[in-house]
């Protein structure tokens, strides 16, 4: 074991956890955060993504000991109670059925307007694919990110 | 309800089976009476957990002092909203708004077991006791206000949770201070829980205001916000973590256990193991995932082959002999109508075992604290889970309790039935609370599966390209078909070695429509695989367990028979559907027709036969449409796709449908639910394949077991809503259940589309690429 500063969502928390565990299993298991999830354990699925460097990162195939940026998670998005204008357009166009794998959509779409705030519709399925959902939300999640982009366009938060 | 004025209201109530008189109404032995849990003086629950009583009113609504209500309902919700469906019900019904109320669903401590989720029967079925016990939580309430004014009923007015009195608007109470603090005590009837009632009537349909509303899914905030709790969340002092250890072929037979490479690893506790179930447990969560990939356990492979592969399979099925046959059914003379037919068209349909394959694997927390045992889970049947648990560990019910909570997409029977009793299991144990979850690979390798099927179908045409005749023979490799919740069905008892004597038959069925076909036989057959207990090849309930199996070879056969003669697909099955002008009670004929007509009008669909000429471009385009039926729900799908003719890859650019469930509870709610719900099917028809070798499945993750992607999303999706019921205005307008029949049509839609912009029929599903590139070249397309 050994003792490892992450910093997340703006607080620094130490863990002493052996070096290698990913660092999805810290984040939920050490530090309670519940929006990152565990979907395959292998970087396919992006139930577990969170952000480093600007980065759509998969938490569970990510060393904790190999992380030196800070980490913005689902919980992180929100400021000052206001949530993201992702995560509002999500409320907007009800995207989520059950909502399990809604950690990776949001995830990668606010990654995804951070790079290209007017994306086409070709660079919304493209920048979006690799998050997987089996209620099929794709339709409406795809709507939620073009909302999205106005809004930001519009002057939301970002 | 109005009291009849001139009757002393003591003996209206006598009369109406209600021993209760005013006030009394609302006792402080409310709760116990209702079956709810006893609570410590902290506030927690400590067991035991008698069943609440459903015909307590206590057990169903809350009123609190602020004027809000909680509705406790025996259901789950698997995330297509019918939590926020049943509150705006059961507001509607007690005249609150519905945002002054919240609901809890599915812990069968405070909970009345409706049996959680399963067969699309929420609002259909158990939506109307929850509409009767608010209906006669509100005529409680009005006979409680009228007491307290001394007016009868019938000159009160409720609006909001607020009654007033008409003659004298000043003389007015909340439903709170009505109640003040306490709990009904109300006495309700009903042979079962389906039949709760009291004595108040439901609203006439004219007169619901919030049913037919789309408030807001309330569940829906916490879930993009990150603060749901999730059954994957829960955190117990003390508690462990599991992960299981599976056979590495299917029935291979456990011989001996090296712990020596696990023992001294951090975190350590325990391997588990008794007959073929082998696990590990340890202090953290990856500690288990690490033993359980180092733990050397020695396998006895089984002497013969479980199953064939995935690729002899329909071989295999077709030679089979049967275990099970239900019909043939017969009407008229088919043999002799297809004798005499101008033209008989024969055709074979394949589909492939498919998994529920859920977003997150299996997964439970045990804790058997004060010798009970309590059971958190996504498990959709929790009540069932719980009776399951209690019998596999030889435990009273009263001892365990199952709290639902949310988790990944379940559409039927999932591996998180098999995860609770493995964490139940473990807990006992190990005598602490133990999570236990599957990885990925024991997910899509494990999961119970939707059963695979062949079809053989052969049809006849007169001179005038009118259906004469129809034969329909289906063989479902379903036998040993496992239940929910049994605790000698579910995995851990199988490896167990605790199996029931006789396995479950299975079920193959037959076509859901309403076709006007004069002569016509059906008959279906359950063929077994080699191997019927401790097999990944198991088949569960998928999302209308055979609907779309058996809907994609009856309406890709329709089209072959619409093709045969020339005929415009949707024309030709108008004239089937106009065939006869018999209906049954829902109006099922008038329905099915007006869905199709609907589809076909929201869709632009323009009359010819298929396939349309094909031209030499290299994207090729073409529509088809596929209807069908559950219960009396129907729906008519249409698809539009865009098939490459160099690479075989098919894009359904637009997808529309047509869906009757008579009456709409949330008609927003119930637009993404048919979205998704047409898309599950399309990840079906364009990827989705149990793909096995001799002893297991090959198919373990993400990349060796596809699913729709981003990148398969249609370009535009047509929701309408249909209400074809011939009345629409009639007071009783049934509430169908809206989401497995979405599931059925969508696959022949989309292979009769292929067909349309082709001229090439897909006769076995998933349509990927290669396969459709294959047909094409062998088509010389």
């Amino acid at each position: 074991m050994s003792r490892i500063t992450l910093k997340v969502n703006g607080t620094a928390h130490t863990v002493d956890v052996e070096p290698l565990t990913p660092l999805l299993y810290v984040l939920r298991n050490d530090l309670g955060l519940q929006g990152p999830r565990f979907g395959c354990g292998l970087g396919q699925c992006g139930a577990c993504a969170v952000i480093i460097n600007g980065v759509a990162t998969r938490s569970c195939v990510t060393p904790c000991s190999n992380v030196r940026s800070e980490i913005t998670t689902l919980e992180g998005l929100a400021s000052n109670g206001t949530l993201h204008p992702v995560q509002q357009a999500w409320i907007d166009e009800q995207v989520p059925q059950c909502g399990f794998c809604q950690n990776g959509q949001i995830i990668t779409a606010k990654v995804l307007l951070d790079k290209t705030p007017n994306p086409t519709d070709a660079q919304i399925r493209e920048g979006m694919a690799g998050a997987l959902c089996r209620c099929m939300t794709y339709y409406r999640v795809q709507a939620a990110v073009k909302r999205a982009a106005v809004t930001i366009k519009a002057g939301g938060a970002a | 309800m109005k009291a009849p004025s001139n009757i002393p209201r003591r003996d209206f109530l006598k009369g109406s089976g209600m021993l209760i008189v005013g006030i009394s109404a609302a006792a402080a032995a409310g709760p116990l009476a209702a079956g709810l849990p006893r609570q410590s003086a902290a506030g927690a629950t400590v067991g035991p957990y008698p069943d609440p009583n459903f015909r307590q009113l206590a057990a169903w609504i809350v009123i609190h002092e602020n004027n809000t209500a909680t509705f406790y309902v025996g259901k789950t919700d698997c995330g297509q909203g019918t939590g926020t469906a049943f509150r705006q019900m059961m507001s509607d019904e007690l005249d609150i708004a519905y945002d002054k109320t919240s609901c809890v669903m599915g812990s069968t401590d405070v909970t009345v077991d409706q049996g959680g989720s399963g067969g699309s029967d929420a609002i259909q079925t158990d939506g109307w006791p929850m509409r009767r016990v608010a209906a006669e939580a509100r005529r409680v309430l009005l006979e409680m206000a009228s007491t307290k004014f001394a007016v009868p009923v019938a000159e009160l007015a409720v609006s909001d949770a607020l009654v007033t009195v008409t003659s004298d608007p000043s003389k007015k109470v909340t439903y709170g201070e009505l109640i003040g603090g306490k709990r009904f005590n109300v006495t309700l009837t009903g042979n079962n829980v389906d039949a709760t009632t009291g004595t108040a009537k439901v609203k006439a349909v004219q007169d619901l205001r919030i049913v037919g509303q789309s408030p807001q899914r309330y569940d829906i905030p916490a879930k993009v916000n990150g603060s749901l709790k999730w059954a994957v969340d829960v955190k117990l002092p003390g508690m462990v973590h599991a992960r299981n250890v599976k056979p590495p072929v299917a029935g291979a037979t456990l011989v001996s256990i090296d712990e020596s490479a696990v023992r001294n690893l951090p975190g350590f506790i325990k391997v588990v193991s008794k007959g073929n179930y082998v696990a590990v447990v340890c202090e953290r969560e990856e500690q288990a995932i690490a033993a359980s990939r180092q733990l050397k356990v020695q396998w006895q492979k089984p002497a013969a082959s479980p199953f064939p592969t995935s690729d002899d399979l329909y071989a295999y099925m077709r030679s089979a002999t049967p275990t099970s046959k239900q019909g043939p059914t017969v009407k008229g003379d088919p043999d002799a109508a297809l004798a005499g037919a101008t033209t008989v068209v024969e055709s074979e349909y394949d589909m492939p075992f498919q998994g529920h394959t859920a977003f997150a694997p299996a997964h439970a927390l045990a804790d058997p604290s004060n010798g009970q045992m309590t059971v958190y889970s996504n498990d959709m049947k929790s009540y069932g889970m719980r009776n399951g648990i209690a019998q596999f560990l030889g435990m009273p019910r009263e001892q365990v309790r199952v709290v639902w909570m949310e988790g990944p997409q379940g559409y039927g029977r999932t591996a998180a039935d098999d995860a609770g009793f493995e964490a139940a299991y473990l807990a006992r144990e190990i005598g602490r609370p133990v999570r236990v979850q599957w990885m990925r690979h024991e997910e899509t390798a494990w999961d119970t599966k939707g059963p695979a099927f062949t079809f053989k179908m052969r049809g006849g045409l007169d001179a005038q390209g009118r259906v004469v005749a129809l034969d329909y023979n289906a063989q479902a490799a379903d036998y040993c078909h496992v239940g929910y919740n049994e605790a000698d069905t579910v995995l851990i008892a199988q490896l167990m070695g605790r199996r029931r004597a006789t396995p479950a038959a299975g079920s193959a069925g037959t076509p859901s429509d309403m076709y006007e076909i004069p002569n016509k036989r059906t008959a279906s057959q359950v063929v077994s695989l080699p191997l019927v207990w401790e097999t990944p090849i198991r088949t569960g309930n998928l999302r209308d367990p055979n609907g779309p199996q058996i809907t994609f070879a009856a309406e890709s056969f329709i089209d072959e028979l619409a093709a045969a003669a020339k005929a415009d697909p949707v024309e030709f099955r108008m004239r089937l559907l106009t065939g006869a002008t018999t209906d049954d009670s829902g109006f099922k004929r008038a329905r099915s027709i007006a869905v199709v007509k609907a589809a076909a009008e929201a869709y632009g669909w323009d009359p010819r036969p298929s396939p349309k000429k094909i031209d030499n471009g290299t994207i090729l385009s073409g529509r088809g449409i596929g209807y069908s039926y559950r219960g009396q729900t129907v729906v008519a799908e249409i698809a539009e796709v865009e098939v490459n003719r160099r690479t075989g890859h098919v894009w359904v650019k637009r997808l529309v449908c047509a869906h009757d469930c008579g009456l709409v509870i949330n008609p927003e709610a119930l637009r993404r639910t048919i979205e998704c719900g047409m898309l599950h099917s399309l990840s079906r028809a364009l990827h989705e394949e149990v793909r096995f070798d001799g002893e297991k499945p090959t198919g373990v993750d993400w990349i060796t077991h596809p699913s729709l992607r981003h990148t398969d999303t249609p370009a535009r999706i047509d929701v309408v809503l249909v209400n074809g019921d011939p009345n629409p205005k009639r007071p009783d307008l049934p509430h169908y259940g809206a989401g497995e029949t979405i599931c059925k049509p969508l696959i022949a839609a989309v292979a009769n589309a292929i067909f349309d912009a082709t001229g090439v029929r897909l006769r076995r599903v998933p349509f990927r690429d290669a396969r459709v590139l294959e047909a094409l070249k062998a088509a010389r397309v």
